[in-house]
């Protein structure tokens, strides 16, 4: 992992944009890196290679192998990761965001959302819908994504490793295009 | 290319039925009837289609155990005091099936014997005894469940195919949240199938031991029976309706009701840990359990079936909308069901 010492975050945002390079990595290795710094996931044995978001999952049997791709990706700024996020396709119309992380020094910058972009742009257009699950602190922040709670959802609590996580989630989504709202 | 990070060896192939055509299936990633043996696999179930209308489950049990009295001339009964063992003893007799019934006790402790005709043999343990081989069963089948190890103990005094008192049917409403006892959601049910329940068919696989440990998913029409039935029916309806009052997280009511409504002479629990009533066991059960998921890390996925993709594979119309489903989740094009044998 090339995560070395994480620098302040530059005031030229737009300096550090054009430097930023996405790369896609094996679920193996992105689970080994994103453990140490998952709120409660210390363990890369907790996470999982698909997680199903309360039924969110349509696919069944042996086509959770042949038809789910799952992307796992990172973002280098000069060659050192500073985000990560996942990305697959519930069904044959809608995709599930699965873990944003930035490093604390690089957030507020855009790169989270940058990555996010970058994520959904690897997908047909047949996909033309996202969902993810949302820590309740955490909500506006999506919200200015596009990002709007799916109507009927309420807070819930969820498990991680077998232990209660202190946050209440929220189920989100938007339609596939930057911007547009549910 | 199969990633391997777990210390467990790969299963040899399936050699027996353990259900109708070995329609019910599992598997990691690629491989099928194996043994987890990377964290980071995929776990899978899958069901096969009818061939034909079903019957009330009362009937489809009693067609399956008829044709698994076909197949193998004796049958074991494993006799831990759950519904299955007690039904199915009781069928057996009725039928005429050559069958005998294995019980275990642990500190003198262990379920109430049937009642009726059938032969009955107890062995007589050490708890701690039954705790070792627990221990290696975790390592083996890839498993933290105390009871599911108790599963394969019976099993592994058997003289004859045994069928396991092992399996549930359970349906769960994801719009229900468990910890908050509260609505969150509307409604969306699926079945889950925890890698747990199939830990009994890997180690019968990894001893090369024929049995039953499936009983309760024999055939497509058994399992379409038990999702039809009124118990089950009732259940979807009061989260169809989304009636907050009446709306509960899994269907654990509904699995003893259809037992109790098919088999109204038999006084059925819902499951075997409700028959071993004993708290110092269902404790030191508890204890047993966590120190077989430290052996066994990593194996506590389950499988997820939208009951709409699942009445689909079943053509049933259960008449209830079965929750959020492809409305809001998108759609999924059907695929034909893989041919048992290999995933293409």
């Amino acid at each position: 992992m090339s995560r070395g010492v994480a620098r302040k975050a530059p005031s030229a945002t737009v300096a550090a944009h054009a430097r930023l390079r996405f790369v896609m990595l094996r679920f193996a290795q992105w689970r080994q890196e994103i453990a140490p710094l998952w709120h409660m996931e210390g363990s890369a044995r907790f996470i999982s290679p698909l997680v199903n978001g309360y039924g969110q999952l349509q696919y069944t049997g042996a086509e959770l192998v042949t038809r789910v791709r799952m992307m796992p990706l990172a973002a280098e700024l000069d060659g050192v990761r500073i985000a990560w996020t996942s990305i697959y396709n519930i069904s044959d119309e809608a995709l599930r965001l699965r873990g944003i992380y930035v490093l604390p020094a690089w957030r507020s910058n855009g790169i989270g959302r940058a990555l996010v972009e970058h994520a959904l742009g690897h997908w047909p257009d047949s996909f033309d819908r996202v969902f993810l699950y949302a820590r309740l602190r955490n909500v506006e922040i999506y919200r200015r994504w596009g990002f709007e709670i799916v109507p009927g959802h309420a807070p819930r609590t969820h498990r991680i490793g077998g232990r209660d996580a202190e946050d209440r989630i929220v189920q989100m989504s938007r339609l596939r295009s930057p911007g547009a709202m549910q | 290319m199969i990633s391997v990070d777990l210390d467990r060896a790969p299963l040899p192939p399936l050699a027996a039925e353990h259900t109708a055509s070995n329609h019910f299936r599992f598997g990691y990633d690629t491989q099928e009837f194996s043994a987890r043996q990377s964290g980071a696999a995929r776990y899978w179930t899958e069901y096969g289609r009818p061939s034909r209308r079903h019957h009330d489950f009362a009937l489809e049990l009693e067609s399956a155990l008829g044709e698994i009295g076909a197949r193998h001339r004796r049958l074991s009964i494993a006799g831990s005091g759950g519904p299955i063992s007690r039904a199915v003893a009781f069928l057996a007799e009725r039928m005429g099936l050559d069958a005998a019934i294995t019980r275990i006790e642990l500190d003198g402790v262990g379920a109430p014997a049937p009642s009726g005709r059938l032969a009955v043999e107890t062995h007589a343990y050490r708890f701690d005894s039954f705790a070792e081989f627990a221990q290696s069963f975790a390592a083996r089948a890839g498993c933290g469940d105390a009871w599911v190890a108790l599963a394969a103990f019976h099993a592994a005094h058997a003289t004859a195919p045994q069928i396991a008192d092992h399996g549930e049917f359970r349906l769960l409403d994801n719009g229900i949240d468990e910890r908050l006892v509260a609505v969150v959601a509307p409604p969306n049910l699926c079945l889950i199938d925890n890698e747990a329940f199939t830990a009994l068919d890997r180690w019968l696989i990894a001893e090369g031991r024929a049995g039953l440990p499936q009983l309760l998913r024999w055939s497509p029409e058994l399992m379409a029976a038990q999702l039809d039935s009124p118990p089950m029916r009732q259940w979807m309806a009061a989260a169809s309706e989304n009636d907050a009052a009446a709306r509960s997280w899994t269907n654990r009511a509904a699995r003893r009701a259809l037992w109790r409504r098919s088999f109204p002479a038999l006084d059925l629990l819902v499951d075997t840990r409700a028959a071993w009533a004993d708290a110092n066991l269902r404790r030191r059960m508890t204890e047993l359990s966590r120190r077989m998921r430290r052996l066994s890390p990593g194996c506590g996925m389950q499988h997820v079936i939208p009951l709409h993709r699942l009445a689909s594979r079943f053509a049933l119309d259960l008449g209830v909308p079965l929750g959020e489903g492809a409305a809001v989740y998108g759609r999924v094009a059907e695929t034909p069901v893989a041919a048992a044998g290999g995933l293409s």
